[in-house]
């Protein structure tokens, strides 16, 4: 006998715990329950069920009847069929899972692969870059290093920048900037280095009072010296200049001695000198007035003693320094063929021989009167003076160089040096 | 299997009977049942002689954990939802086994011979009158709404 609850549509067994509703509809207890706890009535006629009309019922089964039934038979049937069918399922839902997994795996093996290469690869670029760091880490090192340095040297320009503003400017910008330095070695530093400046000026003034003593010292000796030369001088000068004039004297006085003419001559022009020595225009005006003169006594353009020897002198000095020897004796002989002419003409000399007057006289008055109305001519042999005559103003060009040349330059030299004292 | 609900093993056996003896044209989805106790698709063939002569339906059964004490939630799907007075156009079924008047006793198997009786038992293809509203307000899910039974004839 095998009987079903239609609720769970499993057996009901005589040991379990079952209840039967007053309609006669028997299920479990647990599955009754459930379904009268939601709705009171029967799952089976829909009759109204309450607590009072369920009653347990209890089965006694007779345990001969050992032998299977097609009933029991197929409800075990059913139940197998039914693990078997869960059983493939599971075998399925394993199987699947074992192939997803396995599909996982070579996935999971590929991306390892992948991973392993990508790792190899970020591992030499992690070298790399480890390398790159290493350098990049020395770098910055060294810069840190420079910066440090820098800030260093920083200081230090600052501090000196500090020192020569102390050095250098005056008291109170001092004071203004000192407050800005707190820290007290820059300030020792400071006052050492003003000391330092302090004893190097101290030593260089002391250096510049000792080179100025000695300059002095120098100077003195030098000045006395110059006074011991000067006076030397002064005595030099002096001598030379009493040397000079009893030479001067000395030349003189044989001059006076030797040509009184000559002698007299150079006094006039010494004089004349003295007198205006830079104006020779004064001197040759002189001259034409004493030419020019009315004066019976100076009746000079009608004698034959002309005054043109002293007109023409100071134009016609002749540069003996430039003269060829040729030259120079040419000359000197012209000199002295002249001198005798001259000797004869110069108005400084006495008229002493009677063929000169004649010959003057002759010049001038050629024609004697006999006192009978008529006039004879004085037939005098023609000598060869006539020529002399037309020389005359020839020998008054040369007439400077009758002159010995060592006299005329003795007298410039000393008419300078009187001159220049 | 041992761990298997009561729920799950009255499903089980539901499931193997229907297979064995389905009612006429009536076929379950083993396959997928198997594959979740929860959802069966069953397909169902309108019966020969009826309205719905060779036109084929499917119905779909979802059921909760709390079996057979709950009812379970049954829709028409796919394409061709019969025309019927009791049956909306989204699939939903006005059934009162369904509901209200669901009992632990009654089974897949019942539910389907109840429709295809209901189905037989249609005078006039026709959808619901309230079809149009009831479509555009209901919930999804059919077990929440709250039937009103107007017609026991069909």
């Amino acid at each position: 006998m095998h009987i079903l609850c239609t609720i769970c549509s499993d057996l009901v067994n005589p040991s379990e715990n079952i209840h039967v509703i007053k309609c006669g509809h028997i299920f479990h207890y647990d599955c009754l329950k459930q379904w009268v706890d939601r709705s009171k009535s029967c799952p089976q006629c829909r009759i109204k069920v309450t607590n009072s009309c369920i009653f347990r019922i209890y089965l006694t089964v007779s345990n001969e009847n050992t032998e299977e039934d097609v009933t029991t038979l197929q409800s075990k049937l059913d139940n197998t069929q039914l693990q078997l069918r869960q059983a493939h399922i599971d075998c399925k839902e394993k199987e699947k899972n074992i192939s997803d997994l396995k599909l996982d795996l070579k996935k999971t093996e590929d991306l390892i692969q992948d991973l392993e290469k990508k790792l190899v690869i970020k591992s030499s670029a992690v070298t790399a870059l480890k390398e790159q760091l290493k350098y990049v880490q020395i770098q910055n090192q060294e810069t840190q290093r420079l910066k440090e340095e820098n800030e260093f040297l920083k200081n230090n320009v600052e501090t000196l920048k500090g020192l020569q503003k102390v050095l250098n400017a005056c008291s109170e910008e001092v004071e203004k900037m000192l407050p800005d330095y707190n820290d007290i070695r820059t300030i020792a530093m400071f006052a050492t280095s003003l000391k330092r400046a302090l004893c190097d000026s101290e030593k260089k003034k002391n250096e510049y009072r000792n080179q100025v003593q000695q300059l002095k010292q120098k100077l003195d000796s030098e000045k006395a010296k110059t006074q011991k030369l000067q006076i030397k001088l002064n005595q030099a000068i002096s001598d030379a200049s009493i040397k000079q004039q009893n030479t001067c004297l000395k030349k003189e006085l044989s001059k006076v001695t030797t040509h009184d003419d000559s002698a007299i001559d150079i006094t006039i022009q010494n004089k004349t000198r003295e007198n205006g020595r830079s104006s020779d225009d004064s001197f040759t005006h002189l001259v034409d007035k004493i030419e020019n003169a009315d004066s019976p006594y100076l009746n000079l353009k009608q004698s034959s003693l002309s005054l043109t020897v002293l007109q023409r002198r100071p134009n016609h000095q002749l540069p003996d320094k430039n003269l060829k020897p040729s030259e120079y004796a040419l000359i000197n002989s012209v000199k002295a063929s002249v001198a005798k002419q001259q000797e004869n003409l110069s108005i400084f000399k006495k008229k002493e021989s009677v063929v000169e007057v004649n010959e003057n006289s002759g010049g001038l008055i050629d024609i004697s009167y006999d006192g009978l109305g008529g006039h004879s001519k004085l037939d005098i042999f023609p000598v060869p003076t006539k020529p002399g005559k037309s020389c005359i103003p020839k020998l008054t060009a040369k007439h400077k160089l009758k002159r010995p040349p060592s006299n005329t330059q003795d007298l410039q030299k000393y008419l300078k040096k009187r001159k220049d004292s | 299997m041992a761990a298997m609900s009561p729920s799950e093993r009255r499903l089980q056996k539901e499931l193997m009977s229907l297979m064995k003896e389905p009612p006429p044209g009536v076929t379950v989805d083993g396959d997928q049942a198997s594959q979740n106790l929860t959802l069966w698709t069953i397909h169902m063939e309108g019966v020969p002689g009826t309205l719905y002569e060779g036109e084929k339906f499917v119905l779909q059964f979802k059921f909760t954990n709390k079996y057979p004490f709950d009812s379970p939630e049954v829709t028409f799907i796919g394409n061709n939802i019969p025309v019927h007075p009791h049956v909306y156009s989204n699939g939903h079924i006005c059934l009162s086994i369904l509901t209200d008047d669901w009992s632990p006793a009654l089974s897949v198997q019942s539910v389907c011979l109840s429709i295809v009786s209901m189905l037989s038992s249609c005078k006039e293809k026709k959808r619901p009158p309230d079809n149009s509203f009831y479509v555009k307000t209901c919930n999804k899910n059919p077990k929440k709404t709250k039937w009103w039974y107007h017609d026991d004839s069909v």
